[in-house]
């Protein structure tokens, strides 16, 4: 057996092993209490400058979006590992859609790009922060117009992005430093996939409810684990 | 043959003179400067500046307050309270923060500038004149 072969047999062995060992991680984040209704923002234009045509004339809020059984959707839960490993990049897309960032919330893996689009008949304005710093302000014109606006996700980290004309309009990006990252759907239910086995601190992250973090331990006969956020949070975290 | 120093002996009081004469007319093309000059002074202009912190929970404050002639709405809100530029939003100069309430991206919480009751114009260039109302007003945008 040649030296190739051998490494060859060896590198799939490993592999299924690391397999066979890593298990899904799955949850719900579970929000108590009654529940929210989302918001409805009435449509106005900023000035007679900017258009709101095909906006519609109201908008529900995406920032609190609650199942009718309790479940919180876009939310960031990952594992803080001490073995961190890099996740390949990837190309994501967030457009504009009817005057409305499409998806909420983008999770990509360190190094991805990201092309930020406009598919609406009138101007937007993108602009990008983390925490009060502004990153980007892109002027971006109607479609049919080339207008996509390609950005790279370089830093982990939770970038927020708004457009500067209609106030309504956020986005999030999260850029994964590992591949132990997950987003919950609209039940609130996530899988973090190939989770590495053994103890660990789970955090979750959402842009309305705040964080919290839980210590587990990660096995492949691990029962789901369902996260909690009260009502009275969210009520003090918005009259802050 | 007279010295190098006899021969200046002899000059001094004449190059004194020249030096004196010299100095008195520099004073006297400064004089005029010295003398308050009304035409040249910083014209001063009254204006009325409101600060009101909305959701920050602060209480407002206003006053009416002299400003030289060329002041703008952000040279005027720091007449009142410490304010802090940075890259907040959309350019450099985008005030980020009056008396520690800062602008909030997450929050959609803003800064927002009025002039006797308008807002189509920039905080950072545009000159105040006599009278002009400012209002710096703390938003926070429904999203």
């Amino acid at each position: 057996m040649d030296l190739r072969r051998t490494i060859a047999i060896a590198l799939a062995a490993l592999g299924w092993a690391a397999a066979a060992s890593a298990s899904d991680l799955t949850g719900r984040i579970q929000l108590d209490g009654p529940r929210p209704e989302p918001t409805e923002i009435p449509v106005r234009a900023k000035s007679s400058t900017y258009s709101v045509q095909g906006c519609g004339t109201s908008k529900r809020s995406p920032r609190l979006l609650v199942s009718e059984e309790g479940g919180v959707a876009n939310a960031v839960v990952w594992l803080e590992s001490a073995a961190v490993v890099p996740a390949a990049p990837v190309t994501a897309t967030m457009d504009q859609q009817a005057c409305e960032f499409v998806p909420h919330v983008l999770l990509v893996p360190r190094g991805s790009t990201v092309t930020i689009g406009n598919s609406d008949g009138i101007l937007h304005n993108v602009r990008m922060f983390r925490e009060t710093q502004m990153l980007m302000h892109e002027w971006q014109p109607p479609a049919p117009q080339p207008n996509a606006i390609a950005w790279r996700g370089d830093e982990p980290g939770r970038y927020l992005v708004r457009c500067g004309v209609h106030a309504w309009m956020s986005a999030w990006i999260i850029v994964a430093d590992h591949p132990y990252y997950a987003l919950s759907d609209a039940e609130g239910t996530f899988t973090i996939r190939h989770a590495p086995p053994g103890a660990s601190t789970l955090r979750v992250w959402h842009e309305a409810l705040g964080e919290q973090e839980r210590s587990v331990v990660v096995s492949q006969d691990r029962a789901p684990i369902t996260i909690r956020f009260a009502e009275q949070r969210r009520m003090a975290w918005e009259s802050r | 043959m007279e010295s190098m120093w006899q021969h200046h002996g002899r000059r001094w009081p004449r190059m004194g003179a020249i030096i004196l004469l010299g100095v008195g007319v520099i004073g006297a093309g400064r004089a005029p400067s010295e003398q308050p000059d009304l035409s040249k002074a910083p014209q001063r202009l009254p204006v009325t500046v409101r600060v009101d912190f909305g959701p920050a929970g602060k209480p407002a404050r206003e006053e009416r307050v002299m400003v030289d002639k060329g002041s703008t709405p952000k040279d005027v809100v720091s007449l009142l309270f410490p304010i802090q530029s940075g890259a907040t939003c959309c350019n450099t100069r985008e005030l980020a923060a009056i008396d520690g309430v800062r602008a909030d991206p997450a929050t959609n919480r803003w800064w927002t500038c009025r002039l006797n009751g308008k807002g189509d114009f920039s905080p950072f260039l545009k000159e105040l004149s006599a009278g002009d109302r400012v209002e710096w007003i703390y938003v926070e945008q429904l999203q």
